[in-house]
Protein backbone atom coordinates (compact mmCIF):
# COMPACT_ATOMS: atom_id res chain seq x y z
CA UNK A 1 0.00 0.00 0.00
CA UNK A 2 1.51 3.18 -1.03
CA UNK A 3 2.17 5.47 1.81
CA UNK A 4 -0.92 7.97 0.56
CA UNK A 5 -3.32 5.63 0.34
CA UNK A 6 -2.31 5.02 4.01
CA UNK A 7 -1.99 8.85 5.18
CA UNK A 8 -5.92 8.93 4.04
CA UNK A 9 -6.92 6.20 5.23
CA UNK A 10 -5.10 7.00 9.22
CA UNK A 11 -7.39 10.01 8.72
CA UNK A 12 -10.00 8.53 7.66
CA UNK A 13 -9.33 6.24 10.71
CA UNK A 14 -8.67 9.23 13.00
CA UNK A 15 -12.11 10.91 11.95
CA UNK A 16 -14.30 7.59 12.12
CA UNK A 17 -13.06 7.56 15.54
CA UNK A 18 -13.87 10.95 16.61
CA UNK A 19 -17.28 9.99 15.34
CA UNK A 20 -17.90 6.85 17.24
CA UNK A 21 -17.20 8.23 20.35
CA UNK A 22 -19.34 11.46 19.96
CA UNK A 23 -22.14 9.44 18.97
CA UNK A 24 -21.29 7.33 21.78
CA UNK A 25 -21.51 10.22 24.47
CA UNK A 26 -24.33 11.25 22.03
CA UNK A 27 -26.94 8.41 23.05
CA UNK A 28 -26.53 9.40 26.54
CA UNK A 29 -26.72 12.85 26.12
CA UNK A 30 -28.92 13.32 23.11
CA UNK A 31 -29.58 17.17 24.13
CA UNK A 32 -26.32 18.52 24.13
CA UNK A 33 -26.14 20.84 21.50
CA UNK A 34 -22.23 21.50 21.56
CA UNK A 35 -21.74 17.87 21.09
CA UNK A 36 -24.10 17.65 18.15
CA UNK A 37 -22.51 20.17 16.43
CA UNK A 38 -19.49 18.56 16.47
CA UNK A 39 -20.44 15.73 15.40
CA UNK A 40 -21.76 17.13 12.93
CA UNK A 41 -18.63 18.76 12.27
CA UNK A 42 -16.50 15.26 11.73
CA UNK A 43 -19.01 13.86 9.84
CA UNK A 44 -18.92 15.84 7.10
CA UNK A 45 -15.09 15.71 7.21
CA UNK A 46 -15.46 12.09 7.52
CA UNK A 47 -17.62 12.07 4.08
CA UNK A 48 -15.67 14.58 2.37
CA UNK A 49 -12.41 12.44 3.09
CA UNK A 50 -14.60 9.01 2.02
CA UNK A 51 -15.13 10.45 -1.36
CA UNK A 52 -11.60 11.49 -1.76
CA UNK A 53 -10.19 8.22 -0.98
CA UNK A 54 -12.90 6.24 -3.11
CA UNK A 55 -12.68 8.49 -5.74
CA UNK A 56 -8.95 7.36 -5.63
CA UNK A 57 -8.36 4.15 -4.74
CA UNK A 58 -11.81 2.54 -4.96
CA UNK A 59 -15.00 2.09 -2.83
CA UNK A 60 -15.05 1.36 0.89
CA UNK A 61 -18.33 0.35 1.88
CA UNK A 62 -20.46 -2.18 0.31
CA UNK A 63 -24.56 -2.40 -0.70
CA UNK A 64 -24.96 0.86 -2.41
CA UNK A 65 -23.35 2.85 0.38
CA UNK A 66 -20.01 3.95 -1.68
CA UNK A 67 -19.96 4.57 -5.82
CA UNK A 68 -18.23 1.12 -7.37
CA UNK A 69 -16.88 0.61 -10.06
CA UNK A 70 -16.50 -3.03 -11.72
CA UNK A 71 -14.32 -5.36 -10.41
CA UNK A 72 -12.78 -3.02 -7.71
CA UNK A 73 -14.57 -4.39 -4.56
CA UNK A 74 -13.30 -7.62 -5.48
CA UNK A 75 -9.40 -6.64 -6.13
CA UNK A 76 -9.03 -4.15 -3.71
CA UNK A 77 -7.16 -5.42 -0.66
CA UNK A 78 -8.72 -6.68 2.45
CA UNK A 79 -7.32 -4.63 5.46
CA UNK A 80 -6.27 -7.71 7.40
CA UNK A 81 -4.14 -7.65 4.28
CA UNK A 82 -0.40 -6.88 4.95
CA UNK B 1 -29.07 -3.87 8.74
CA UNK B 2 -25.56 -3.77 8.38
CA UNK B 3 -22.93 -2.38 6.16
CA UNK B 4 -19.20 -3.68 5.98
CA UNK B 5 -16.63 -0.96 5.75
CA UNK B 6 -13.20 -2.28 4.17
CA UNK B 7 -11.31 -0.98 6.48
CA UNK B 8 -9.93 -1.81 10.17
CA UNK B 9 -11.23 0.61 12.82
CA UNK B 10 -7.15 0.48 14.00
CA UNK B 11 -4.41 -0.50 11.55
CA UNK B 12 -3.08 -4.00 12.22
CA UNK B 13 0.37 -4.47 10.93
CA UNK B 14 2.10 -7.63 12.64
CA UNK B 15 4.65 -8.71 10.37
CA UNK B 16 6.92 -11.55 12.47
CA UNK B 17 4.87 -14.97 12.96
CA UNK B 18 4.11 -15.48 16.13
CA UNK B 19 1.49 -18.51 17.18
CA UNK B 20 1.72 -18.67 20.38
CA UNK B 21 0.50 -15.29 20.09
CA UNK B 22 -2.27 -15.92 17.34
CA UNK B 23 -3.22 -19.32 20.01
CA UNK B 24 -3.57 -16.79 23.17
CA UNK B 25 -5.67 -14.08 20.82
CA UNK B 26 -7.96 -16.99 20.25
CA UNK B 27 -10.07 -16.40 23.39
CA UNK B 28 -10.47 -12.85 22.62
CA UNK B 29 -11.64 -13.72 19.14
CA UNK B 30 -14.68 -16.37 20.01
CA UNK B 31 -14.05 -17.34 24.14
CA UNK B 32 -17.63 -16.10 26.54
CA UNK B 33 -15.69 -13.23 27.16
CA UNK B 34 -14.46 -12.35 23.61
CA UNK B 35 -15.44 -9.27 21.37
CA UNK B 36 -17.80 -11.31 19.45
CA UNK B 37 -19.55 -12.48 23.12
CA UNK B 38 -19.81 -8.74 24.17
CA UNK B 39 -21.37 -7.50 20.84
CA UNK B 40 -23.82 -10.35 20.67
CA UNK B 41 -24.90 -9.58 24.46
CA UNK B 42 -25.19 -6.03 23.61
CA UNK B 43 -27.19 -6.61 20.45
CA UNK B 44 -29.53 -8.57 22.32
CA UNK B 45 -30.23 -6.66 25.25
CA UNK B 46 -31.30 -4.31 23.18
CA UNK B 47 -34.87 -6.14 22.48
CA UNK B 48 -35.54 -5.71 26.55
CA UNK B 49 -34.07 -2.11 27.24
CA UNK B 50 -36.85 -0.06 28.41
CA UNK B 51 -34.71 3.12 28.40
CA UNK B 52 -34.42 4.74 24.97
CA UNK B 53 -30.89 6.41 25.71
CA UNK B 54 -29.66 2.82 26.91
CA UNK B 55 -30.81 0.82 23.87
CA UNK B 56 -29.20 4.12 21.42
CA UNK B 57 -25.80 2.80 23.35
CA UNK B 58 -26.27 -0.93 23.46
CA UNK B 59 -27.19 -0.62 19.53
CA UNK B 60 -23.40 1.87 18.79
CA UNK B 61 -21.09 -0.56 21.44
CA UNK B 62 -22.99 -3.83 19.95
CA UNK B 63 -21.73 -2.53 16.56
CA UNK B 64 -18.38 -0.85 17.42
CA UNK B 65 -17.64 -4.62 19.21
CA UNK B 66 -17.51 -5.98 16.30
CA UNK B 67 -15.14 -3.76 14.59
CA UNK B 68 -12.92 -4.80 17.85
CA UNK B 69 -13.85 -8.33 16.63
CA UNK B 70 -12.24 -7.89 13.02
CA UNK B 71 -9.29 -6.45 14.50
CA UNK B 72 -8.46 -9.55 16.75
CA UNK B 73 -8.87 -11.47 13.61
CA UNK B 74 -6.67 -9.27 11.48
CA UNK B 75 -3.57 -10.03 14.77
CA UNK B 76 -4.44 -13.55 14.21
CA UNK B 77 -4.10 -14.09 10.67
CA UNK B 78 -1.40 -12.13 10.63
CA UNK B 79 0.55 -14.35 13.94
CA UNK B 80 -0.13 -17.29 12.09
CA UNK B 81 1.20 -15.83 8.35
CA UNK B 82 4.45 -17.17 7.89
CA UNK B 83 4.98 -19.57 10.03
CA UNK B 84 5.33 -23.59 9.73
CA UNK B 85 3.58 -26.38 10.05
CA UNK B 86 6.18 -27.28 13.39
CA UNK B 87 5.65 -23.85 14.70
CA UNK B 88 1.79 -24.14 13.98
CA UNK B 89 1.20 -27.84 15.80
CA UNK B 90 3.92 -26.61 18.85
CA UNK B 91 1.61 -23.87 19.75
CA UNK B 92 -1.19 -25.82 19.27
CA UNK B 93 -2.97 -24.49 16.18
CA UNK B 94 -2.93 -27.65 14.34
CA UNK B 95 -6.40 -28.56 14.69
CA UNK B 96 -5.77 -31.61 17.27
CA UNK B 97 -7.53 -32.47 19.79
CA UNK B 98 -6.30 -31.23 23.25
CA UNK B 99 -5.17 -33.92 25.59
CA UNK B 100 -7.56 -33.06 28.02
CA UNK B 101 -10.51 -33.48 25.48
CA UNK B 102 -9.45 -36.32 24.04
CA UNK B 103 -10.18 -39.45 26.13
CA UNK B 104 -12.46 -38.52 29.19
CA UNK B 105 -12.94 -42.29 30.34
CA UNK B 106 -8.85 -42.91 30.34
CA UNK B 107 -8.74 -40.10 32.39
CA UNK B 108 -8.88 -39.38 36.10
CA UNK B 109 -12.74 -39.90 37.61
CA UNK B 110 -14.72 -36.92 37.80
CA UNK B 111 -14.84 -34.03 41.03
CA UNK B 112 -17.04 -35.54 43.25
CA UNK B 113 -19.08 -32.51 42.76
CA UNK B 114 -20.12 -33.46 39.22
CA UNK B 115 -23.35 -35.35 39.64
CA UNK B 116 -23.59 -38.65 37.54
CA UNK B 117 -26.03 -36.65 35.54
CA UNK B 118 -23.88 -33.92 34.26
CA UNK B 119 -20.99 -35.75 33.85
CA UNK B 120 -23.38 -37.96 31.52
CA UNK B 121 -24.37 -35.07 29.64
CA UNK B 122 -20.58 -33.67 29.42
CA UNK B 123 -19.78 -36.76 27.86
CA UNK B 124 -22.93 -37.03 25.48
CA UNK B 125 -21.50 -33.25 24.01
CA UNK B 126 -17.42 -34.57 23.68
CA UNK B 127 -19.05 -37.40 21.95
CA UNK B 128 -18.22 -35.81 18.22
CA UNK B 129 -14.79 -35.10 19.25
CA UNK B 130 -13.65 -38.18 20.83
CA UNK B 131 -15.13 -39.69 17.66
CA UNK B 132 -13.36 -37.56 15.30
CA UNK B 133 -10.09 -39.05 14.85
CA UNK B 134 -7.40 -36.74 12.46
CA UNK B 135 -6.15 -38.89 9.34
CA UNK B 136 -1.81 -39.16 9.94
CA UNK B 137 -0.52 -36.46 7.43
CA UNK B 138 0.65 -38.88 4.50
Amino acid sequence: MEQCEQALLNKIAETRFACVELQLYLDTHPSDAVATADFNCYAETLRDLMTTYETEYGPLMNFGSSPFAAGSWVDQKWPWQV
Amino acid sequence: MWIYEKRLEYPVSITRPDPRMAKLLMAQYGGPDSELAAGLRYLTQRYSMPDDRVRATLTDIGTEEMAHWEMIAAMIHQCMQGASMEELTAAGLDGSIPTACRSPRRTSPAPATRSRTSSKIWRQMLQPVIRYRPSKSP
